[in-house]
């Protein structure tokens, strides 16, 4: 148990290791090169700030991904139940007037919870009723979604109100701006009383304790509840599990909606606190990052917002090195490839290693 | 009536410029999957094809770009097959790793060696050739006139791979090992290297698939130019039932669909992203059975261990 | 020259047995070297002429076949005596546990693989089904347990009909399964030994308002584990650490603490030593002996005319003939697990 726990340390290490062949191809040391990453994530305030905000979605990815694969399901289509929640929750942030904020932001978020659900229902249905691969059918419903909410974006919603950016010809490609009332508050407020001071331009937010939060409930969910232990025992043996009587396509079907879910909720970060409006160009790959996430925390609660927290402060790093030490943010992409790839390795070989061990131990017992 | 025949013509040449790349990469889908490894890392090797192709054309011609392109690919191949065949991993995870890693790649290389992350400069495309006699009727001109090299090229490859699966002793072991690795390992049939050559295989014909894209078809490397075409490739696998001719037939189809696509901008009826939706629907409808049936190979994502290992 | 079969005779009918030992025999007058591999006494005793006895990985001790009794090979295989006959107490046959009438089961690529099949279970007996494999046993029991769709006929438990139930529904009034393959079907191998003492229970008594009652579920299993006799290192390990024997043992454990009325065992014995093998008779046997109703399923005919108070035999996917043991001669029984002999409204052999 404790040696399966070091797969993510080999995996971190290694890819450490890759990206700092590739800073000596360009002539960099990655002593100083990693040096200049540390002292710009830690030592200032707003790297801070950025780190809690860019950890935020992916806490909510890693968890989707995470909560689908206990049951057996790999959830790729977490990228496009994303668009879908974030297209709703904008439409409701927008279309819907005169609430107090107290009812609209509950609203919207819920509404982005649904647009997930919504997206995850038809892979889902078409796993448990015809047995389509989720893989598959999961990566088309991604691509149909980005279109579909192209469409929306651009003419359906389109603002054709909004107000000329100066110097930019023509009105940008993006819903009307979201209701006040449906913004999600910064945490600033909340870290004073900690003293730590954020700055202004930083957008950590409520998503994130809210988040976390999460994380606490779906390991009991997981853990101690009679759903969580049907999940795992579909997850590990579908066969067993119908035999014991527990009914296999239903807690399939309610693992796969309850990751899509929590999947609409990846993009509000983004959207209810930072943008305030929706665009063409709303970030992507939140899903994909979900699956590292969730592999590199071991699918465990606090694994996944740990994992969560150390590929925002790559991201944050790749920025810094861009900017002080000009060596290529995409080093840590790269990294973050790697790294995902040596723990899926390290995982089966340390597994295969520990199996072994406790196999001659259960012998020898 | 000539004006008609040749909007048909220039349809179905548009429709053959945007199918020939998501052709050559379900190829590659197929070896893969027939061995018995799911390749969601397509794209990724696409990517790499793209850029390595347009790098090699850059220094030395396109001859030299498709030749790095299908090292390229193939160089990424060999991570996935060591991955899924020799540590056994979750190909899926493994996959979506590489389109991580190859996106990364691609661009810290395009910022080092062109000193711009997201374009290079214009690259030299292959001489293309008209085709005797039929070039010279003025409707098929669109059609025969002018043709990339590539295009017969990819034609012969999905003769060619359709006769090495179903008429080859090789064909046969690459199915065994996909549909029933552990009767093919009670035969004699190696397992581990076939899946290496299939995987290896498919990450050659992505690499030619994005040195399609980037030297004759842009002539130019554009960061994100394969916009998910390795998974309409995988799409077209599915739909193809993964048999080469049938894959390369909806490959055309779901290039029509593509070039549609453009056409319905102009017209604007129906709106275009709906179009592009066209080819993913399908897939779905196909996985949901309203639309035929279409087997996987049966041991195709699961990794083979022998007992004991 | 040397040729190996592993446990060949397993699936074959007391006929063929002989056949098949009569072939060895040629080959080794006409000087060939065999290694034959059983767990079967009799037969190794039969066949044999000099017997190696392997117990876990090693070998205990080797010995010429004229020297041995069934009881001393027994003895080494398992490491102490070993009781070769079973102490029955007559049968006490009640109400019906188990009845089925007429039941159609469709198998792979829709084929019938149960063709009107009816029998009865009285609590306090138990009723054995042999046959050879693949004469639809499988689908039957997978079809009792609502594992499988019903295409024809009834089943019913106590007097209720079950046949379209769900597998827990039919469960739920005291219906315990233990299914021919313990490693798909019976335990989930990654999971912990514990939790593998609740499955199908999760919903049942160990729940405290929406969560499991981890300390109640623990205790429940530390009991079943010492009841049973299961050998583990900790509770807290997965399944699949577990040797064969004592994975079917937590598998009896579960299914017969829920004090059900019928019991369903699909091949209980199946790949089990002589240790295990006779803790798993003993513990049928003490559920008939305490009134339950059970039916018992397994390709091995020896174990099943030993075990059951009534049997019937499995071909072409109906019960060709129903008797006692003792009632009918070994050879007779072959011939209608072949095929050859069938009921009296026996149209020929059944092929499709």
């Amino acid at each position: 148990m404790i040696l399966e726990a070091t797969s993510p340390l080999i995996a971190v290490v290694f890819s450490v290791l890759v990206g700092s062949l590739l800073m000596v191809l360009v002539g960099k040391s990655p002593v100083q090169v990693f040096g200049v990453m540390f002292r710009f994530c830690l030592g200032r305030a707003d790297s801070f700030g950025t780190i809690l905000f860019k950890a935020t979605p992916l806490i909510f990815s890693g968890l989707a991904v995470g909560l689908a694969l206990r049951a057996g399901i790999l959830n790729i289509g977490v990228e496009g139940q994303y668009l879908t929640g974030a297209i709703l929750a904008a439409w409701v942030g927008f279309g819907v007037k005169g609430l107090p904020g107290f009812v609209h932001l509950p609203l919207a978020v819920a509404a982005g919870m649904v647009g997930g659900a919504l997206w995850s229902l038809v892979p889902a249905l078409l796993k448990v009723r015809r047995g389509a691969h989720e893989v598959i059918s999961t990566i088309m419903m991604n691509y149909i979604a980005q279109h579909l909410v192209h469409y929306l974006i651009a003419d359906v919603f389109m603002d054709k109100m909004q107000m000329p950016i100066p110097g930019l010809g023509s009105a940008r490609v993006r819903t009307p701006l979201i209701a006040k009332t449906a913004m999600i508050p910064k945490v600033h407020g909340l870290l004073a009383l900690l003293g730590i001071a954020l700055p202004k331009h930083t957008y950590a937010n409520w998503l994130l304790p809210f988040g976390v939060a999460l994380a606490v409930a779906t390991y009991y969910l997981v853990w101690k509840t009679p759903f969580g232990y049907e999940v795992r025992s579909v997850g590990h043996n579908p066969g067993a599990a119908e035999a014991s009587g527990i009914r296999v396509a239903e807690t399939r079907l309610k693992a796969f909606v309850l990751s899509g879910t929590i999947a609409g909720l990846v993009g509000l970060s983004d959207l209810l606190c930072y943008f305030g409006y929706m665009d063409v160009d709303f970030p992507k790959g939140y899903g994909f990052t979900g699956v590292a996430v969730a592999l590199l925390g071991r699918n465990s609660a606090a694994g996944i917002v740990a994992a969560a927290f150390l590929f925002a402060f790559l991201d944050r790093g790749a920025e810094g090195i861009q900017a002080l030490a000009s060596v290529p943010m995409d080093v840590i992409v790269i990294l973050q490839g790697v790294m995902i790839l040596s723990i899926v390795v390290a995982a089966e070989v340390v597994g295969r290693y520990a199996r072994n061990l406790q196999r001659k131990e259960a012998a020898r017992g | 009536m000539s004006l008609v025949g040749e909007f048909v013509a220039e349809m179905m040449a548009s429709a053959i410029r945007m199918g020939i790349p998501i052709l050559l990469a379900a190829l590659g889908a197929i070896f893969s999957e027939r061995s018995g490894v799911i390749n969601i890392g397509l794209e990724g090797m696409m990517m790499f094809g793209a850029f390595f192709g347009a790098l090699g054309s850059y220094l030395g011609g396109p001859v030299l770009g498709l030749a790095l392109a299908i090292a390229g690919g193939t160089a990424l191949a060999f991570v996935h097959a060591m991955g899924s065949v020799t540590f056994r991993v979750n190909q899926i995870v493994s996959g979506v790793a590489l389109n991580i890693l190859a996106y990364g790649c691609v661009r810290f290389s395009s910022i080092t060696i062109f000193k711009m992350a997201t374009t290079s400069p214009h690259v030299a495309k292959l001489a293309s050739i008209d085709v005797p006699s039929l070039s010279r009727i003025p409707v098929l001109r669109p059609l025969f006139g002018g043709v990339s090299p590539m295009v017969p090229l990819a034609v012969c490859l999905a003769l060619a791979s359709y006769w090495l699966i179903q008429r080859t002793v090789f064909g046969l072991r690459l199915r065994a090992v996909g549909e029933n690795p552990l009767a093919a390992d009670t035969v004699g049939v190696p397992v581990p290297p076939l899946r290496y050559v299939g995987v290896l295989l498919s990450g050659a014909l992505a690499g030619l698939a994005g040195a399609y894209l980037s030297i004759e078809h842009t002539g130019m490397y554009v960061e994100g130019m394969t916009q998910g075409k390795g998974y309409i490739a995988l799409a077209a696998t599915i739909f193809g039932d993964w048999s080469p001719l049938r894959a390369s037939a909806v490959a055309m189809l779901f290039g029509f669909a593509e070039s549609l696509s453009f056409r319905v901008v102009e017209g604007g009826t129906i709106p275009y992203q709906f179009i592009k939706m066209i080819p993913y629907a399908m897939t779905l409808a196909v996985l949901a059975g309203v639309v035929g049936r279409s087997r996987p190979p049966a041991s195709s994502g699961v990794p083979y261990e022998r007992e004991g290992e | 020259m040397g040729s190996s079969r592993t446990s060949t005779s397993a699936v074959l009918t007391p006929g063929e047995v002989g056949e098949l030992f009569r072939s060895l025999r040629n080959l080794r007058d006409r000087g060939k070297a065999i290694v034959f591999i059983s767990h079967k006494l009799d037969e190794v005793l039969d066949i044999a002429d000099r017997v190696t006895v392997l117990r876990q990985g090693r070998v205990v001790g080797s010995a010429l076949t004229a020297e041995l009794t069934e009881a001393r090979l027994a003895e080494m295989m398992v490491g102490r005596p070993v009781l070769l006959e079973l102490h029955k107490k007559p049968r006490q046959p009640g109400e019906a546990g188990l009845r089925v009438k007429g039941l159609v089961v469709h198998g792979a690529g829709r084929r019938p693989a149960v063709r009107g099949v009816s029998f009865e279970v009285r609590r306090g007996e138990i009723y054995g089904i042999a046959g050879v494999e693949g004469n639809g046993q499988t689908e039957l029991v997978e079809a009792l347990m609502g594992l499988r769709p019903i295409a024809g006929g009834t089943v019913s438990v106590l007097g209720r009909e079950t046949s379209g139930l769900s597998t827990s529904e039919i469960r739920r009034p005291g219906v315990s399964y233990i299914p021919e393959d313990r490693q798909k079907r019976g335990l989930i191998l990654p999971m912990t030994i514990w939790e593998n003492e609740i499955l199908g229970h999760q919903r049942a008594r160990l729940r405290a308002r929406w969560f499991l009652d981890t300390r109640a579920v623990l205790a429940h299993a530390v009991r079943l584990v010492e009841q049973f006799d299961v050998r583990i290192g900790d509770i807290g390990m997965p399944a699949a650490t577990l040797s064969g024997g004592n994975q079917q043992k937590l598998i009896l454990a579960r299914e017969l603490s829920s004090d059900p009325a019928v019991i369903i065992a699909s091949q209980p014995m199946r790949g089990l030593d002589i240790g295990a093998g006779e803790f798993v008779n003993n513990k049928l046997l003490e559920a008939r002996d305490a009134g339950k109703a059970v039916l018992m399923v397994s390709s091995d005919l020896e174990e099943v005319l030993s075990l059951s108070d009534r049997v019937g035999i499995m071909y072409g996917g109906r019960i060709v003939v129903e008797f006692q043991p003792g009632e009918m001669q070994p050879a007779e029984i072959g011939e209608y697990m072949l095929g050859v002999k069938g009921p009296a409204d026996w149209k020929g052999s059944v092929t499709a």
